[in-house]
């Protein structure tokens, strides 16, 4: 039964099933002191959604500025109201990356065929691998999970420092790219980095996806030992990267605990 | 999909099926009830919290028409008539909660069963609808089961919070 | 078309895995799934084609009962399998069912109707139980369950239809025939389970 589920899972994965979150400023390149409404998305194409996520789940929201410093940004959340989660203004020049991190509350149960055509969309082999180990790749799958997320937001004219850009910030699952899409001239390659607590993860599926037409993404790239995957710079418009990585819990309400991890940034024409 | 013109044809269907059994003068009013039924609840502006609710009571609905096919001496002109009030009501209803208004439409094609039952019951062949009906309360039973499920049924979305 | 065909080369493959047939339906699962669903593998499909063929062996009631029973605890063994019940050997099961089935149509098995209830019923929870671990996830439950009931059911027909032939000439042989090949087919899937 194993293996023939786990072929129907592999036939029949479904595009996009597991829901992505990410923070989107309504503009990614703002004048300094002007305010941009941002919102906390979920869900792609047609399931495309604000996030009905509680202010009680969101742990960390902050910004990290070109100086290195960090400002928190929770006080300002107005999750669910109006329309926008938060206004974002930064008085000063330079490139900010706005990060944001819940706890691990929410639960997913899913029926088997299900789960294991979500986990080989997603590149969980691991997973995959333990439940066939343990016998339970036709049994339901059940996870905790929590998303984190950063936007790139280019405050006034670009170039200047991007250290705060290429540089994990401490989330538990972080895209961190080696070169930041801002740089002056707009570098050809974006290469990226995944870091999992604190080290490199080897074989994750990242995914780039353009949030105009997000019904699927453009390319995705599995992260080789040193957790390294590399993809084309976009030229211009709102682009996500994403990436999702789970591990197994022992004596837990779930059989996983699973983090979704994106990085979003908007290009403008002429390396801009 | 949680909705459409399927459980609401399913449930007609079943109506067209015990319909075959009633008596002939009880046939005209069965489906002009049934008809009128659908139409009111189809119409009537049910709160979205009600689908559960909506949909437990139209399976039901669906099984105890379909059983209706099963009295050996028939139905009497009253069961008939509080059948087809009953499962119109609920077959417009499911469409109110989770359906478009062609959906309702779309629905009635269902009581084509009606005069293929007929004509089976007619010719001495009553046996089939019974069986048919026997499908449609193990599909209602089914479909009544799914709410209750521990995990994220296929017609919603997974990973939203 | 594109699940249609894979689906299709699933079956084909299913001859040499029975199991496969259970391909399930991911998320835009639906009628044209479920329908599809006992089709796609001759384990299911001869299964159900023999309970119409020894319904139609033993004649009434039994040749309108065991259509109703088989697709009734179908549904009992899909429930069981959806409410996550420990799973009764499913993949034996199946392929008992097809040599038993098979073997009763062979031997014309005039079984009392209890018998035949029993056999049919237990047999239709393990075929149930496959259908029901996929239901959970197709994106139209209701359509799937319409679908693989209503396969079923015009298996189950299709069984009788043919085990209307016993009453012509040469008809009685070659129906037998056929729950011979039923059995030996069974018999081969029974050594496929049981190895794995």
């Amino acid at each position: 039964m194993r293996i023939p589920l786990l072929l129907a899972a592999l036939a029949f994965a479904p595009p996009a099933a597991a829901h992505d979150f990410w923070v989107q400023p309504q503009a990614y390149r703002v004048a300094p002191g002007a305010e941009t409404p941002l919102t906390l998305q979920v869900g792609h194409g047609p399931m495309r959604q604000r996030s009905q996520i509680p202010s009680r789940r969101i742990m960390r929201f902050v910004a990290v500025g070109p100086d290195g410093r960090t400002a928190d940004l929770r006080a300002g959340l107005r999750l669910g109201e109006g329309a926008r989660d938060r206004a974002l203004r930064f008085d000063r020049p330079g490139t900010q990356v706005v990060a944001l991190e819940t706890d691990s509350a929410a639960q997913s149960h899913l029926p088997a065929l299900r789960f294991n055509g979500y986990l080989a969309a997603e590149g969980l082999t691991p997973a995959i691998a333990l439940r066939a180990r343990t016998g339970r790749t036709g049994a339901e799958g059940s996870e905790a999970y929590g998303r984190v997320s950063k936007a790139i937001v280019q405050v006034g004219p670009g170039g200047g420092g991007q250290g705060q850009v290429t540089r994990p910030v401490g989330l538990t699952l972080e895209i961190v790219p080696e070169v930041s899409p801002y740089a002056l001239p707009r570098p050809a390659n974006l290469p990226v980095r995944v870091i999992y607590r604190g080290r490199p993860l080897a074989g994750a599926l990242i995914k780039l996806t353009d949030l105009a037409h997000d019904e699927a993404p453009v390319e995705t790239h599995l992260t080789d030992t040193s957790g390294r995957a590399q993809f084309a710079m976009p030229k211009t418009g709102t682009w996500l990267l994403n990436v999702i990585w789970t591990r197994p819990l022992e004596g837990a309400e779930t059989d996983f605990e699973t983090t979704f991890s994106s990085l979003s940034f908007g290009l403008a024409v002429g390396g801009r | 999909m949680r909705g459409g013109a399927l459980p609401p044809g399913l449930l007609l269907a079943a109506l067209g099926l015990a319909l075959a059994f009633a008596p002939t003068r009880a046939w005209i009013a069965g489906l002009a009830l049934a008809v009128l039924a659908a139409t009111a609840t189809m119409f009537a502006p049910l709160p979205a919290t009600w689908r559960e609710a909506v949909f437990l009571g139209g399976w039901a609905s669906l099984a105890i028409t379909a059983a209706a096919t099963y009295p050996p001496r028939g139905l009497s002109p009253a069961v008939v008539l509080v059948l087809a009030a009953n499962a119109g009501a609920w077959a417009g209803a499911m469409v109110s909660v989770a359906g478009a208004r062609l959906d309702g439409v779309r629905a009635l094609a269902g009581l084509i069963a009606f005069p293929i039952a007929t004509a089976c019951v007619q010719r001495g062949g009553g046996i089939a609808p019974k069986v048919v009906a026997s499908w449609l309360i193990a599909v209602a039973a089914l479909a009544a089961a799914l709410p209750f499920l521990t995990v994220t049924p296929g017609y919603l979305p997974d990973h939203l919070d | 078309m594109r699940r249609l065909s894979i689906l299709g080369g699933l079956a084909a493959a299913g001859a040499a895995t029975p199991a496969l047939a259970h391909t399930g339906t991911g998320l835009p699962g639906g009628f044209v799934s479920g329908f599809a669903h006992p089709l796609g593998g001759p384990d299911h499909l001869l299964a159900m084609v023999s309970v119409g063929l020894w319904g139609a062996w033993l004649g009434r009631p039994l040749v309108h009962l065991l259509p109703v029973v088989f697709p009734g605890m179908m549904v009992a063994g899909a429930l069981a399998a959806m409410a996550g019940l420990p799973p009764p050997p499913v993949e034996l099961g199946i392929a008992l069912s097809v040599l038993v089935l098979g073997a009763c149509v062979a031997a014309a098995y005039a079984a009392p109707t209890w018998l035949a209830v029993a056999i049919v019923a237990v047999f239709g929870i393990c075929h149930g139980y496959a259908h029901g671990a996929e239901l959970p996830s197709a994106a139209d439950p209701v359509g799937y369950s319409v679908g693989f009931v209503a396969a079923t059911g015009l298996l189950h027909v299709a069984g009788i239809g043919l085990g209307a032939l016993k009453d012509r000439p040469v008809g009685a042989v070659a129906t037998r025939g056929a729950g011979l090949c039923v059995a030996a087919a069974g018999l081969w899937f029974l050594g496929q389970a049981a190895l794995r």
